[in-house]
């Protein structure tokens, strides 16, 4: 139990008497990338929201490295589907917010470092309405990481983007979090994407929560074990009965 | 620069029409627009830019004084839905009341002075701006809120960063659909005790039928609402055409 260090422990979440999340439970290693999938409507974004303390639990326990998470200690990033950026703020500003709100001073290399390794020093007088999706979503990911966060929530991040651009942002993403390791949590709907990028797959089902761990380095060796890993969480999704020890 | 052109091509428009007009009725109550203009010009520098002052004076304080109580607490109703449900029914029975009624009312409590005049602007720009902004806010959709609330930001730091700056061109837009009632109510309100204003301007060269000053009041205050008009317009695009 000790090597995983961010836990979520028998979580439910009702929303007006409904039971949204029934005793969901999964733990990861901090700084490792978890997908959390599953069918829509199944409570993934609930999931979500929850650990970044916008929705309250109804029981259960969320904790990083043994302590209880708190978002006024830690420091939470959010990269939201529809990039969440603030139309009357330039891109500078909508950035650098969340220093703001810690009431903090913006470490300016941090920054710099940010905006340069995800191209987007060149655009940070703009405003979001005149950026192209693919800027959007560089720029809602710098947000999410101008703190040097401990925990990284992505809601659907990559969902709206073009097979191109996504490509390129998962590349980008990957290399923000190989640099600075944030524990972060993408919800996706994306078996591809999931499978990509993540180190643990969490996928919800009605009755269960199931967690297939060490993804990528298992995965990327062989295109076997990936069609394999694809087709078992597939058919785990459609309801059927598969060994849930796959590796 | 295509706007410009086309207030100009309309101010001609109105100019010739207003020329064949008086041509056509022939009376001295209708002069043409040339003496008028002529007379506009030679009075500004005298009495006339004075009750233009008073007349700007009263909006500008009506205007302020409403967005000052109206946005803020807009922004509150808007937010909190319990307080709004408590709140929105002394609104509703408020806000359809013509407002130029309680011109007597004013009256009576603040006598004949600036301060009747101000309160009438007040009161129909200020449901303006608080019915606009409550309903801007009750829609900010919720998702916005979220890169801050992970953050664990505050309601005032939500109020700040996100819900006044959402709702600042609703402000705005509010205060320039609700100058045209306002600036014909504080005409209204000027005909009544006053020695000072626009409106006193314009009923008292009625009064001694000088009919060519009395365009000239007509034609401060129209170029006054257009001014006015024009600055909220073009605040309202500079913040939402980002």
């Amino acid at each position: 139990m000790n090597e995983y260090l961010f836990e979520v422990e028998n979580l439910n979440v009702e929303i007006d008497s409904s039971h949204i999340l029934k005793n969901v439970a999964f733990s990861s290693k901090s700084g490792s990338i978890i997908c959390v999938t599953g069918v829509s409507g199944i409570g993934k974004s609930t999931l979500l929201k929850t650990i970044g303390q916008i929705l309250k639990a109804s029981s259960g326990h969320i904790s990083l490295n043994g302590k209880k998470l708190d978002n006024r200690a830690l420091n939470i990033g959010y990269v939201p589907q529809d990039h969440g950026l603030y139309s009357w703020l330039k891109v500078k500003g909508n950035i650098v917010l969340p220093c703001k709100i810690k009431k903090i001073q913006t470490d300016q290399t941090h920054y710099l470092e940010i905006v340069n390794k995800l191209g987007i020093s060149n655009i940070t007088n703009r405003y979001p309405a005149n950026l192209s999706g693919g800027e959007k979503q560089r720029v809602s990911l710098a947000r999410g990481m101008i703190l040097n966060p401990d925990i990284l929530l992505m809601d659907e991040a990559f969902s709206s983007l073009d097979t191109f651009s996504k490509l390129a942002a998962y590349e980008l993403f990957l290399s923000l979090h190989k640099k600075f390791k944030p524990t972060t949590l993408l919800i996706t709907h994306d078996l591809d994407e999931a499978i990509y990028l993540a180190d643990t797959i969490v996928i919800l089902t009605h009755d269960k929560c199931l967690q297939f761990d060490n993804i990528a380095k298992g995965l990327k060796k062989s295109e076997n074990n990936y069609e394999y890993f694809y087709n078992q969480i597939s058919s785990l999704i459609k309801g059927e009965n598969i060994n849930e020890k796959l590796y | 620069m295509k706007n410009c052109i086309k207030i100009c091509a309309s101010a001609i428009l109105i100019l010739l029409s207003w020329h064949f007009s008086s041509i056509m009725i022939s009376k001295n109550m209708l002069p043409a627009p040339y003496p008028v203009i002529k007379n506009t010009v030679i009075n500004f520098s005298g009495d006339l830019s004075i009750h233009c002052l008073y007349s700007l004076k009263r909006i500008f304080l009506g205007i302020t004084l409403a967005a000052s109580i109206a946005w803020p607490l807009g922004i509150v109703l808007g937010y909190f839905k319990k307080l709004d449900n408590l709140i929105s029914p002394i609104i509703y029975i408020l806000y359809p009341v013509p407002k130029i009624a309680f011109l007597p009312i004013f009256m009576l409590l603040f006598g004949l002075g600036d301060v009747t005049k101000i309160a009438m602007i007040f009161v129909i720009i200020f449901f303006q701006i608080l019915v606009n902004t409550r309903d801007a806010v009750r829609v900010i959709n919720p998702s916005l809120f979220f890169p801050l609330k992970v953050l664990g930001a505050s309601t005032p730091q939500l109020f700040i960063h996100i819900v006044a700056p959402y709702s600042l061109p609703v402000l705005v837009s509010s205060i320039r659909i609700a100058l045209g009632t306002g600036i014909a109510v504080l005409f209204f309100s000027e005909t009544f005790g006053s020695q000072y204003g626009l409106g006193y301007y314009i009923m008292d060269s009625m009064m001694r039928i000088d009919y060519i000053g009395m365009f000239s009041g007509i034609l401060i205050l129209s170029i006054l609402g257009l001014i006015l008009f024009t600055l909220t317009e073009y605040t309202e695009k500079k913040l939402t055409n980002k």
